[in-house]
């Protein structure tokens, strides 16, 4: 039940599909783009941030802007400080899922994972938002699994983190929970 | 409104300061239904009870109705929990109280079309309507569960209600768990006001009365066994704020152990502890009434976030010979779980969010675990000793999908709405029948579709079948004279209707023959 094989050799296309998303990200990043892989340059973590580094965090802001389409008006992802939310969930979870989650951004910020996706080889943060938002609907809809799951992983963790903020209620209408005083 | 009185003989991880070890007649890892209603009928038979639980002990005054503290607080793996490729989110509580203290209170007996399946499928024996009726007929009574009133009926029930009325299926009104229930719709954070009978005010206080002593932030890494026999629960306590293990460990020597910890964390418990499993049986077979959203747009207030969620639902569809069936209710729909669910992305997305006010939105939840090609969940661990969830799909649960998603677009038309969006990415929009076509068109490859699951069952069957099943009809371990479990894992199929009162009626009788027996 335990399987404990190299994730990046001898990996069939089943057990691809199969895989949790650790093995998968390897297998493309080293697998399929290292001669193009970015190095993850870690720099110093900004001031409350306790998991995700400095690029970490505006790749993850580049991502939330294109997945909550923010109108003039309307809070920002930064505002909600989507990104300080994530982070703060990170820094619950386990190890594991933190390097998964670090290893889920550079592969988006990564422009090699535009040309495999045939969205332009510019880097995610790098690209203007046309595509930005063609690269994020290449994974949604991608027949590889890993970059459905990418996206998922994506799209639920921005979205629960800005709407779960009472400073994104008004603009949709939700009066916030009723007064039981 | 009660006064939120604290359970008595509660210790919270942050008391222990210490590595300590102590002895009791029975120890129940988990504090859910099934922990809780055992942990009463053996303190009340006389045994000296200990209770652990991993999650934290939280009630009203923390219950603020506030998606941003209850998730990450009140659900397993800071509901974050799912398969490993991410395409179902496992909503899967974790406090004191277990899922009684978050689920949506809907309250229905196993149906006996269920238990008979279990009977000539799965040589399931004495775990008929007959021998469960006097323990539901009091767990009724205790969890004060009634059908709600025509008034309790919200705009997102009614769109049910209505249309299956039109279109001439099957509904009823649920019952629930509640007493007073002033009907926030928040059932799924916490309830604000007490109102529903969950355990932690209910079967826990009544352990607690005589003697059960229940300990919360205390998560059991292994047991050790001896022979026939386990001897000891070793539990990591944990520091709620971090959720890592705080240094000290808490042993429970015992004579008798049950685990009710749940489909997923009992099996994933078993396989740690290195139990023997020769037939490899231990956490396969989960299932988890995999469940299809579906959103609809009116051009009238809906609110899906207030009222009471799933006063109404369908069994119209549960039974379809050779396919899998599936039941239809109406889910509360506040702005984190809507954002987290709603599919698609940017424009697409953000115009679901600001409709959020006009939304109906339903769900089907396909009964998984009665067609011979059926394989679902399996337990496991992957790197790190890390969980590993799989579900195994086949072309019985993709026809499945699409079915259900017809039928909730099609009630949704028939009640009225401007349009149905789908759950699909991207996701659909639907205005008329000819549109509902398009549903059997759209893919439903894992992360195609958004699928959730609120009831996780299996992983650790019963029956008299040591070849199929972990646990006899009792509940006892096949191969230990001193171990049980009694929890959802048990069920050797999913249910066919929402799980809080099948494991607190199996619970009851299986504890109540243990405290019997002695």
């Amino acid at each position: 039940m335990v399987s404990r094989e190299d994730p990046v050799s001898g990996i069939t296309r089943r057990q691809l599909v199969r895989r949790g998303i650790v093995g998968s990200l390897l297998f493309a990043a080293a697998g399929a783009t290292a001669a193009f892989w970015w190095p993850t340059r870690r720099r110093r973590p900004r001031p409350g941030l306790r998991v995700l580094d400095e690029r970490e965090a505006a790749i993850l802001s580049a991502v939330a802007d294109t997945v909550l389409a923010i109108e003039p008006g309307v809070p920002s992802a930064d505002a909600v400080d989507v990104v300080g939310r994530v982070d703060a969930l990170l820094a619950r979870s386990p190890g594991d899922v933190q390097r998964e989650f670090a290893r889920l951004l550079h592969l988006f910020e990564n422009g090699t994972t535009g040309l495999i996706t045939a969205t332009g080889w510019t880097s995610f943060t790098a690209a203007a938002p046309a595509s930005r938002e063609a690269r994020l609907r290449a994974w949604q809809t991608s027949r590889i699994s890993l970059f459905r799951t990418g996206f998922q992983a994506m799209k639920r963790l921005c979205g629960a983190c800005y709407y779960s903020s009472p400073v994104s209620w008004a603009a949709i209408g939700y009066p916030g929970p009723p007064d039981l005083a | 409104m009660s006064a939120g009185a604290e359970i008595p003989n509660l210790v919270r991880g942050r008391d222990i300061g210490a590595d300590r070890i102590l002895d009791a007649d029975v120890a129940i890892v988990g504090s859910g239904p099934g922990g809780s209603i055992a942990a009463y009928r053996l303190a009340a038979a006389g045994a000296r009870v200990v209770v652990l639980e991993e999650g934290g002990y939280h009630t009203r005054p923390e219950f603020r109705m506030q998606e941003e503290w209850s998730y990450p607080t009140l659900y397993q793996d800071h509901a974050n929990r799912a398969t490993d490729d991410l395409s179902i989110t496992v909503l899967q509580g974790r406090s004191v109280g277990g899922g009684t203290t978050v689920n949506w209170t809907t309250s229905l007996r196993t149906p006996p079309t269920t238990l008979d399946f279990w009977k000539r499928a799965r040589r399931v024996e004495g775990v008929t309507a007959e021998a469960l009726a006097p323990h539901w007929d009091e767990v009724e009574r205790r969890l004060n569960v009634h059908t709600p009133e025509e008034g309790e009926i919200n705009e997102n029930n009614r769109a049910l209600l209505d249309g299956a009325k039109r279109l001439g299926y099957g509904f009823e009104l649920l019952p629930r768990n509640v007493s007073d229930c002033v009907l926030t719709g928040m059932c799924g954070l916490g309830c604000p006001v007490d109102a529903k009978q969950a355990m932690h005010l209910t079967y826990l206080p009544d352990a607690a009365a005589h003697g059960a002593v229940i300990f919360a932030n205390c998560r059991v890494r292994r047991l050790t066994r001896r022979g026939r026999r386990v001897t000891e629960a070793a539990a990591d306590v944990l520091d709620e704020s971090r959720d890592r293990p705080a240094g000290p460990t808490l042993t429970v020597r015992a004579r008798t152990f049950i685990l009710s910890a749940g489909a997923i964390n009992t099996p994933r418990l078993l396989q740690r502890s290195g139990l023997p499993d020769p037939y490899r049986i231990v956490g396969r077979r989960t299932w988890l009434h995999p469940t299809l959203a579906s959103a609809a747009h009116f051009d009238r207030k809906i609110e899906p976030y207030f009222g009471a969620p799933q006063t109404v639902g369908s069994h119209h569809f549960a039974i379809r010979p050779g396919r899998i069936g599936f039941f239809l209710e109406t889910p509360p729909a506040q702005p984190m779980l809507a954002g987290l669910a709603h599919a698609g992305f940017g424009p697409e997305h953000r115009r679901a969010m600001k409709e959020l006010p006009n939304t109906a939105v339903l769900i089907a939840l396909l009964i998984d675990g009665f067609l011979d090609e059926e394989h679902g969940g399996t337990v496991g661990e992957r790197g790190g000793g890390r969980l590993s969830f799989r579900y195994d799909r086949g072309p019985a649960l993709a026809e499945a999908m699409r079915e259900a998603m017809k039928t909730m677009a099609r009630i949704h038309l028939a009640a009225g709405a401007r349009e149905v969006v789908t759950f699909h990415e991207p996701p659909l929009r639907l205005r008329t029948e000819r549109d509902v076509a398009r549903i059997d068109e759209a893919s439903v490859a894992p992360n195609r579709c958004g699928v959730f699951t609120a009831h996780q069952m299996g992983g650790a069957p019963m029956g008299e079948d040591p070849g199929i099943a972990v646990v006899d009809s009792r509940l006892k371990h096949h191969f230990f004279d001193n171990l049980y479990v009694m929890d959802g894992s048990v069920f050797p199929t999913s249910l066919g209707v929402n799980p809080q009162i099948s494991i607190l009626g199996l619970s009851s009788l299986a504890a109540s023959a243990l405290a019997k027996a002695g």
